[in-house]
């Protein structure tokens, strides 16, 4: 009896410190991002973020047993620290795949619970679909204040505005973290874009399409 | 042996009703009418029950919905009228503020693929978010809702009887709405007692002058036996040049939906005044008119059908409109069951 608890012990001991964790982690200049710290992009120009949340869908791995889904929705929430876990899994992770944002059919599902409740202020009413992407702050350039808000959703083609990301892994860490590099981000848009999308267009699908290449997998130092 | 079967048997009903009793509220089957198309609607994913119809049809009567508790869906949607508002063009909200369009009437919702004016809305379940939140509307938040349904003396016990259990949620409000929505069913107009050729009904000459005139020149949008076919289309409506309404081009930017609009039922027509996404006629006098001769040939996304002109005398005008009379169905107007609940 007592042998069959501890090895019972060690077997769930065993398969705790073999898990390897995946984290969201969006960051600028390198380091985790808080709400309402100011941030310098460029010499001028300044951002402080007080909204940073997004959803990620259809979160699957592949891993020496094959591929599997470990998740279908997540809402990612700079405000909920409980929300930077994206998964867990005892599985060596080889790639990440996922959706930035919500998929079409999610979309046209009708009223949805839990991440997806509207109730999170994520969904657009009076055009039907998910808000995928929302950033919110100020960006002070010189002495100019505007602020920021960045609303990015919209299911139909051609402005579909989900994203598919793949990430390829071949460390051995046990804490992976989907880094978002939103300073990289910031800089490919900010000259030349709109400080303000908030409907689905041609607008939020470039402010998406930017957004990939910025998206990569760090692990701990 | 068989006494052994027997008690069994006894047991399970006994329990299955005690189930039925503890929580699972009663089904109510979606009755399609006779040669009707099949509905848009899936109702196996929220199906009909007797308490979710109820509970929806006691939020759609109840102010509490609204920031000041003043405004009620009702206030928007008259049952008498078809479940529209008849005293202006344009909605009346929270503190008077004026909306932009027309409400819409609430009829035969379940054939609807999308809601609103401009189709922005998809899905039956998530378009009543739209008036608790809208600033000329009701002007609330859910969380409000939530709260004060949640504080309110018979609101948990209703949400338990429909969704078997007191926890009060977006979601079973909106589900609980759209059944309420849904259950707007009219089919018993007198053009549906002449259609299943009930005894002693038929259509008057001018009436039957009026379906031919209708068949030709009206029918290819406002298809039988929905009166319309769940499509967007300009009718040639001239842009107000004050609500500068854009309709469909608004949600799906583009050139070729600039100026369409839902198509929308003719049923309970009679009674559904003012006419338009903007409310622009007061009498189906104006909008005959106006089909005959108010039309903008030039409009550039005017549907084909309507591009080479219609003409249609006094008389015949007279004639359509009589006929569109024969789609008033008032049981449906007049029906207790979709009444403010006493
Ligand atoms: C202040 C007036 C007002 C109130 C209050 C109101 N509505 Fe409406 N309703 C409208 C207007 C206006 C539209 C059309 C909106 C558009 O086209 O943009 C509409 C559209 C609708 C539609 C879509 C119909 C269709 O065929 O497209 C439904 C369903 C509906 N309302 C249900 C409700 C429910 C349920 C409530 C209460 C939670 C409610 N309404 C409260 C004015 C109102
Ligand atoms: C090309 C499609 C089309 C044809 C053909 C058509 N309609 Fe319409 N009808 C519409 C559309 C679209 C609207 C809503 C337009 C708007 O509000 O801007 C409408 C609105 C109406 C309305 C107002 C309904 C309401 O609830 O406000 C009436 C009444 C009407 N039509 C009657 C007729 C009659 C009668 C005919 C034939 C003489 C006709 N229509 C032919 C597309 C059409």
């Amino acid at each position: 009896m007592k042998i069959a608890v501890f090895t019972f012990a060690i077997v769930c001991s065993w398969t705790v410190f073999s898990q390897t964790v995946v984290k969201i982690v969006p960051l600028f200049g390198g380091r985790s991002i808080e709400l309402n710290h100011e941030y310098k992009l460029k010499d001028s120009i300044r951002f402080k973020f007080s909204t940073l949340r997004f959803y990620v869908s259809n979160v699957g791995i592949s891993s020496n047993s094959g591929e599997m889904e470990v998740k279908k929705i997540h809402l990612f929430d700079l405000e909920e620290p409980s929300s930077f876990e994206l998964f867990k899994t005892s599985e060596s992770v080889r790639s990440i795949h996922f959706l930035l944002g919500t998929d079409s059919l999610t979309n046209v599902s009708g009223i949805l619970d839990g991440p997806l409740d509207p109730i999170r202020g994520m969904y657009w009413t009076w055009n039907s679909g998910y808000i995928n992407f929302k950033l919110e702050g100020i960006k002070t350039t010189g002495d100019s204040i505007t602020d920021v808000e960045y609303h990015l959703g919209g299911y139909l083609p051609p402005y579909a505005t989900s994203r598919r990301i793949h990430l390829d892994n071949s460390s051995l860490s046990k804490e992976l973290k989907i880094e978002i590099h939103l300073d990289e981000w910031l800089m490919m848009i900010s000259d030349e874009r709109k400080n303000s999308i908030m409907i689905p267009g041609k607008e939020a699908t470039i402010l998406m399409d930017h957004l990939v290449p910025n998206i990569r997998l760090g692990e701990n130092e | 042996m068989n006494r052994l079967i027997f008690l069994s048997l006894m047991v399970l009903s006994m329990a299955v009703w005690s189930f039925k009793q503890k929580g699972s509220p009663t089904i109510v089957s979606f009755a399609v009418p006779q040669k009707w198309p099949a509905p848009k609607f899936d109702f196996a994913k929220n199906p009909l029950t007797q308490e979710g119809f109820e509970l929806g049809r006691k939020l759609f009567y109840d102010p509490v919905l609204s920031r000041d508790s003043t405004i009620s869906c009702a206030s928007c949607h008259l049952q008498y009228t078809g479940f529209t508002h008849v005293d202006h063009n344009v909605s009346h909200g929270i503190d008077g503020r004026k909306g932009t369009r027309n409400s819409p009437v609430l009829i035969n919702l379940a054939w609807s693929s999308s809601f609103h004016w401009d189709g922005g809305v998809n899905h039956i379940e998530v378009q009543g978010l739209n008036p608790i939140q809208h600033p000329a509307e009701m002007d609330n938040t859910m969380e409000e809702v939530i709260n004060r349904l949640q504080r309110s003396g018979n609101y948990p016990a209703l949400f338990d009887a429909a969704f078997g259990s007191k926890e009060i949620t977006t979601v079973r409000i909106m589900k609980a709405l759209s059944q309420f929505d849904l259950s707007l069913v009219s089919s018993n107009s007198k053009y549906d007692q002449v259609m299943r050729k009930e005894k002693g009904i038929a259509f008057t000459e001018q009436e039957k002058k009026g379906l031919k005139l209708f068949r030709k020149n009206c029918v290819a949008c406002h298809k039988e036996p929905l009166f319309t076919n769940d499509f967007f289309a300009s009718n040639g409506l001239p842009m107000d040049p004050i609500l500068k309404d854009v309709g469909r081009y608004g949600i799906t930017h583009d050139p070729k939906d600039s100026l369409l609009f839902k198509i929308p039922t003719l049923r309970n027509i009679e009674y559904t005044f003012p006419y338009m996404h903007d409310g622009r006629f007061r009498k189906l006098k104006d909008v005959l008119k106006f089909y005959s001769e108010g039309i903008d040939l030039k409009s550039k996304n005017l549907h084909p059908v309507l591009q080479k002109k219609v003409t249609l005398s006094e008389n015949d005008q007279k004639d359509i409109i009589a006929f569109l009379y024969t789609l008033t169905d008032k049981e449906f107007l007049f029906n207790n069951k979709f009444s403010f609940p006493k």
